[in-house]
């Protein structure tokens, strides 16, 4: 139960603090930025466990030994899952722009056309691609986008682990 | 608490991940091996921690873990970014041009592979060639989306900063 308790406390707190600063400046790089404060948090709390380690709350003691690392993974498995989720809020996913669209037609539906000519190269690849010149994985030069030491990490990744796995190019 | 019942999630993604990559190479169904994977992994994981009062804890974090470990597998499979930046390092230190990407990579392709998924699925149906919303699932999805946006960017749709 100390895991469920302090995890959650921990996690949510520094999310909230998260909200607050988002609503005060939205930062350059944001993921980045959650990362800071979220891990940031949880390093915090870990120094606090281990130098108050009777700090009780709610009737609940400072966890201890192995229920540190116990917290620790809670928390990092959280932070993890809300970054990932965070790609999603960020930019707009071309799937959920697409039920969003057919959603919005209500009983009438949308016609093929229709939908087609709403969701251009504009909304959907060109965002993308700025990103990537912002979170530097590749640079503008000359006309022409060219991968970074970071995006030919980021590439071999994935395409690395898809082989493994025993399948195609994939995307889209 | 055991360091054993501490790395139990640990324990159980390893076994996630092993039991999928054998089930994804042997079936070549992606979306199935997912399923069995996370199973497995779930079943690591609650045998590792034992069934003592940190089980729900354990199987939380397993479960935060394997959402991770889903959308691993998923961003390969799906996402855009992963999708551009494949095709640069095909393309080689010459780089493409904003052009040479969309003739690779635009968004008529992406959404004929999207909207077949989601007609696959019945997430979408067709009826007298108008589109309209089937199962509400990935629907649901969106709104919580749109409500997150809403909180943390004040507005429901839109790209970063």
């Amino acid at each position: 139960m100390k895991t469920l308790f302090w995890g959650s406390l921990v996690f949510f707190s520094f999310f909230l603090l998260h909200i607050a600063v988002w609503k005060i400046k939205l930062p350059h790089r944001q993921t980045k930025a959650i990362l800071f404060i979220l891990f940031g948090g949880l390093a915090l709390a870990l120094c606090g466990f281990v130098v108050f380690p009777f700090f009780c709350f709610l009737g609940v003691t400072a966890p201890e030994g192995p229920e540190l690392l116990s917290v620790a993974l809670f928390v990092t498995a959280f932070t993890l899952a809300y970054m990932i989720t965070y790609s999603a809020i960020e930019a707009d996913s071309p799937t959920l722009l697409m039920i969003r669209t057919i959603a919005a037609a209500g009983d009438k539906g949308i016609a093929r056309d229709d939908f087609f000519a709403t969701l251009s190269d504009a909304v959907l690849v060109d965002p993308r691609l700025r990103d990537l010149i912002t979170d530097r994985m590749a640079v503008l030069a000359e006309g022409k986008y060219r991968l970074t030491g970071k995006g030919r990490l980021f590439a071999s990744i994935f395409t690395n682990y898809r082989a493994l796995l025993g399948l195609g190019k994939g995307g889209g | 608490m055991t360091l054993q019942q501490a790395l139990s999630p640990v324990i159980g993604l390893a076994f996630n991940v092993a039991t999928q990559i054998i089930a994804c190479r042997s079936s070549g169904r992606l979306l199935s091996s997912v399923y069995r994977g996370f199973a497995a992994g779930a079943a690591a994981c609650a045998l590792a921690c034992g069934f003592s009062p940190d089980l729900l804890a354990s199987l939380t974090t397993y479960a935060a873990l394997g959402y991770c470990y889903f959308h691993f597998i998923n961003l390969g499979e799906t996402a855009r970014r992963i999708r551009i930046v494949r095709e640069m390092s095909e393309a080689g230190p010459e780089g493409l041009s904003r052009q040479e990407v969309l003739a690779r990579y635009n968004a008529e392709s992406m959404l004929r592979a999207r909207f077949a998924r989601l007609l696959n699925n019945s997430q979408v149906v067709e009826k007298e060639g108008r589109y309209y919303i089937g199962k509400p699932a990935v629907l649901y999805m969106a709104k919580a989306i749109s409500l997150m946006k809403l909180i943390l960017f004040g507005r429901t749709s839109g790209s970063r900063g």
